[in-house]
């Protein structure tokens, strides 16, 4: 790579937040064409015009809309109208905004349709505007904008499923109580919100993992708020989920204020390097593709894959999947635990679990802990229980308070994998077992490993 | 080396604290009872039998990083009585057992002493005081965590004194209501309780479980609470406050308007679980007045000058109502552009 490279301290894909300290750039997620690198030093190319451009970036930011979907067809969209249309309107319709027809709104678009009712209000306050809604839901100041609309006379009326229709031609009947209503007038209804255009692509760009629907962001409380999979790659609005415009604003800011922490400088995660043997590697993209972080890509001039250090998250995913060995990390090393009742914890879950505990659980058995359980292989389960006469029991985390994301699910395939090895060879399969907890299930580890004990002694 | 001062032990409290630290600045926490943790410390964790992101699992490695940073000094059982300012340091005036105390040589100060429950402020709802079959959801939490966050399926006698067949939740309980001082709604409550009612509903399948709502909100992020979500959980839905409660030697009757109807109808139940809004804390009137802030009209405070030139950051609830998730985000948010300043000022 050049030189002549232009750097900057954050790139956007979509819209960019408003920001004068930091250096940027905003590309459209459609030219987009690959990225590489990680935190501090992305190189981005993408289509330009004619030609292929590349730039650099410390931080990348995706910003894009959700996509929209109407519920009725043929009406106005909430989010699409604007003050011409206002302005245009004829005074003698009804002005309708319906915010919930089949599914409840997130708060954004009840802001919206507060908003759209008191301007409506203000351009003419003779307009009848009705309001129909299952819930009104509150961020910022909706509370305040909603006491407005009620004193500017806007007409509020709350239904329940099945309660509101609209025809074919845009006419409304509600029933209720002692109400009775048919109505005409111009219809304006809040879409359903589905994932940004392009996040298929993004994601293989980026190549993260995503969450439910598609979104760019795993369903999983160590991201929160913003931060994908990915270290230095942030998601927000219709990149990010469904509720993502709650906290909109105050998610922009710890974004902005991220970024500029991570300018000021990067550490890696923890002391251990892993790197990949050149001579080994045969480049199947396996690695590639298991890692949940973004954090490997190949080497063009050795031609061999690369981890890269500050991207990594020591889950050590790559390692335990890599079908050449060629993958190793320092400080590794061979224990030979001579207990006849081995655990093998994760220090993100079972190890808080047990620190939380009254008495120590696991007073007692040989226990190892482990950064995440997916570094357990299956020659580490053999080695175990060819090392003794007793029974291994592997902690992992339940899938949302993974660190490594994806690191518990490994681990689930690794134990299956080798209980059915056992089988083969007609051992015990019941030797070795799996089970997830949560950091804060300290009487779930102890039910487990009374249980567990228990089976052990008969 | 000058000290930033954090005031408050919770979860924003110790979040800045912790962001802080690790950016090698030396911490004065002051913590007024005596132990970390805040509103936090007795929540428990709401999964059912599956994980319903209330987010607690990120709190104990906060504190365990506050507790063991050495460049964190925790001082228990203290509060700020009144604080000096001269030139570009503050100096605190803190009371604790044995009486009170100038710190001086502090650059910065965090305000993070959060927010008061309602169930603290000892108004509205005299029932709950003398009737066991009415409890607080933050009750609930107790429980929880004093069964090390888990239930079991094991009756609830052992905790309450009986064992409910039904229960109802009763939503905007402090919160939306001027009587209840505070118009705004809180956000939290909706969520906690719906999760509340998913433990019970896996713990007891049998029992009848409802909740009332004036409008329910979202709970949080992919956490999908909506009326389906109800449905397929069987906790019946009501699209109201209710009116008026009657205490019978069986059960409470709640009495409410049926909205469809427009009639009067009731619904028994044994257990009744009220939400509680988040008030503004205590010593805000304090704080305005020794920090130079200005309070809401619901009472949370708002600074009259930016924290890059006042030095006094507003961290986590003291500002507004927020969840655990925000809380954190927020929080950190307060401490980067503190460092930010700071690295700026160290360029100049």
């Amino acid at each position: 790579m050049s030189g002549s490279i232009a750097h900057y301290d954050v790139a956007y894909i979509g819209q960019a937040l408003k920001n004068n300290e930091l250096s940027q750039v905003t590309l459209p997620a459609s030219s987009l064409t690959e990225c590489r690198g990680e935190i501090g030093n992305f190189t981005l190319s993408y289509q330009a015009e004619e030609e292929l451009d590349q730039i650099q970036t410390s931080n990348i930011v995706i910003n894009l809309p959700h996509q929209e979907e109407l519920p009725v067809e043929g009406c106005l969209s909430l989010t699409g109208v604007g003050e011409e249309f206002l302005a245009e309107a004829d005074g003698d319709k009804p002005l309708i905004i319906i915010q919930d027809y089949q599914e409840l709104s997130a708060a954004a678009l009840s802001q919206r349709g507060l908003k759209l009712a008191l301007q409506a209000k203000s351009e003419d306050p003779a307009r009848e505007v009705y309001y129909f809604y299952q819930a009104m839901r509150f961020m910022d100041n909706n509370d305040e904008l909603y006491e407005e609309a009620r004193r500017q006379e806007v007409i509020f009326l709350k239904h329940d499923l099945g309660e509101l229709e609209i025809s074919q031609d845009g006419e409304i009947f509600y029933s209720r109580e002692d109400i009775e209503l048919s109505l005409s007038g111009e219809l304006v209804v809040a879409p359903e919100l589905k994932p940004a255009a392009e996040v298929d692509r993004l994601a293989r760009i980026f190549n993260i993992t995503r969450g439910p629907e598609g979104y760019l962001q795993v369903d999983n409380i160590y991201l929160q708020p913003t931060l994908s999979g990915k270290r230095g790659l942030y998601v927000l609005g219709g990149a990010r989920g469904p509720n993502a415009l709650t906290y909109q604003q105050e998610e922009r800011e710890y974004t902005l204020q991220e970024i500029k922490r991570n300018l000021i400088g990067v550490e890696e995660l923890d002391e251990e390097e892993r790197s990949v043997d050149d001579q080994k590697c045969v480049v199947c993209y396996t690695c590639y593709r298991v890692c949940p972080h973004g954090a490997i890509q190949r080497d063009e001039e050795l031609n061999s894959m690369q981890i890269m250090p500050l991207a990594c998250q020591s889950c050590n995913l790559c390692i335990s999947r890599c079908p050449m060995g060629a993958i190793t990390r320092s400080g590794e090393v061979e224990e030979q635990p001579q207990s006849d009742r081995q655990v093998i914890i994760c220090e993100n879950s079972a190890a808080l679990a047990r620190e939380k505990a009254d008495f120590d659980p696991m007073a007692g058995l040989e226990v190892t802990e482990v950064p995440c359980v997916s570094t357990v292989k299956k020659e580490h389960i053999y080695q175990r229980l060819a090392g003794s006469e007793g029974d291994l029991l592997i902690l992992g985390c339940i899938s949302e308070a993974c660190k490594h994301l994806t690191g518990h699910d490994r681990c689930e395939q690794v134990v299956s994998s080798a209980k059915s090895d056992l089988e083969k060879l007609d051992l015990d399969p019941e030797r070795v077992n799996y089970q997830r907890l949560s950091p804060r299930m300290a009487a779930d580890l102890s039910a487990y490993l009374t249980d567990w004990k228990g089976e052990v002694l008969q | 080396m000058s000290r930033i001062a954090v005031i408050g032990g919770g979860i924003a409290g110790c979040t800045a604290a912790a962001e802080l630290a690790a950016a090698g600045q030396q911490i004065l926490l002051v913590e007024k009872e005596d132990s970390l943790g805040g509103n936090i410390k007795n929540y428990g964790c709401k999964a059912d039998s599956l994980c319903t992101r209330c987010n607690l699992c990120l709190v104990d490695t906060v504190f365990n990083e506050v507790r063991e940073n050495q460049a964190v000094e925790v001082t228990y059982n203290t509060t700020v009585v009144d604080c000096l300012q001269e030139k570009d340091k503050f100096t605190l005036i803190t009371s604790d057992l044995e009486g009170e105390k100038e710190v001086d040589d502090i650059s910065e100060v965090v305000l993070a002493t959060g927010h008061t429950r309602w169930s603290e402020l000892e108004t509205g709802t005299p029932e709950i005081f003398q009737d066991r079959r009415i409890i607080w959801a933050s009750d609930f939490e107790d429980m929880l965590e004093q069964r090390q966050d888990q239930l079991s399926g094991q009756s609830l006698e052992f905790d309450l004194g009986f064992a409910p067949e039904s229960a109802v939740f009763l939503q905007c309980n402090g919160s939306r209501s001027l009587q209840e001082k505070a118009q705004y709604c809180s956000r939290v409550c909706c969520g906690y309780n719906y999760r509340i009612a998913r433990v019970l509903r896996e713990n007891f399948p049998e029992m009848e479980l409802s909740m009332f709502f004036i409008d329910m909100q979202e709970a949080g992020f992919l956490v999908n609470l909506s009326r389906r979500d109800l449905q397929e959980r069987e906790i019946a839905y009501y699209n109201c406050k209710p009116l008026r409660l009657e205490r019978g030697e069986d059960s409470l009757t709640m009495h409410y308007e049926d909205q469809k109807s427009g009639k009067m109808a009731t619904i028994e139940t044994d257990l009744l679980v009220l939400s509680e809004g988040i008030h503004p804390g205590p010593e805000h009137e304090r704080w305005a007045r020794i920090f130079n802030l200005q309070q809401t009209e619901d009472g949370f405070l708002r600074p009259i000058w930016s924290p890059e030139e006042s030095k006094v950051y507003l961290a986590g609830t003291v500002t507004s109502p927020g969840d655990i998730a925000t809380t954190i985000a927020k929080s950190k948010t307060m401490a980067y552009r503190l460092l930010e300043t700071r690295q700026a000022r160290a360029e100049v």
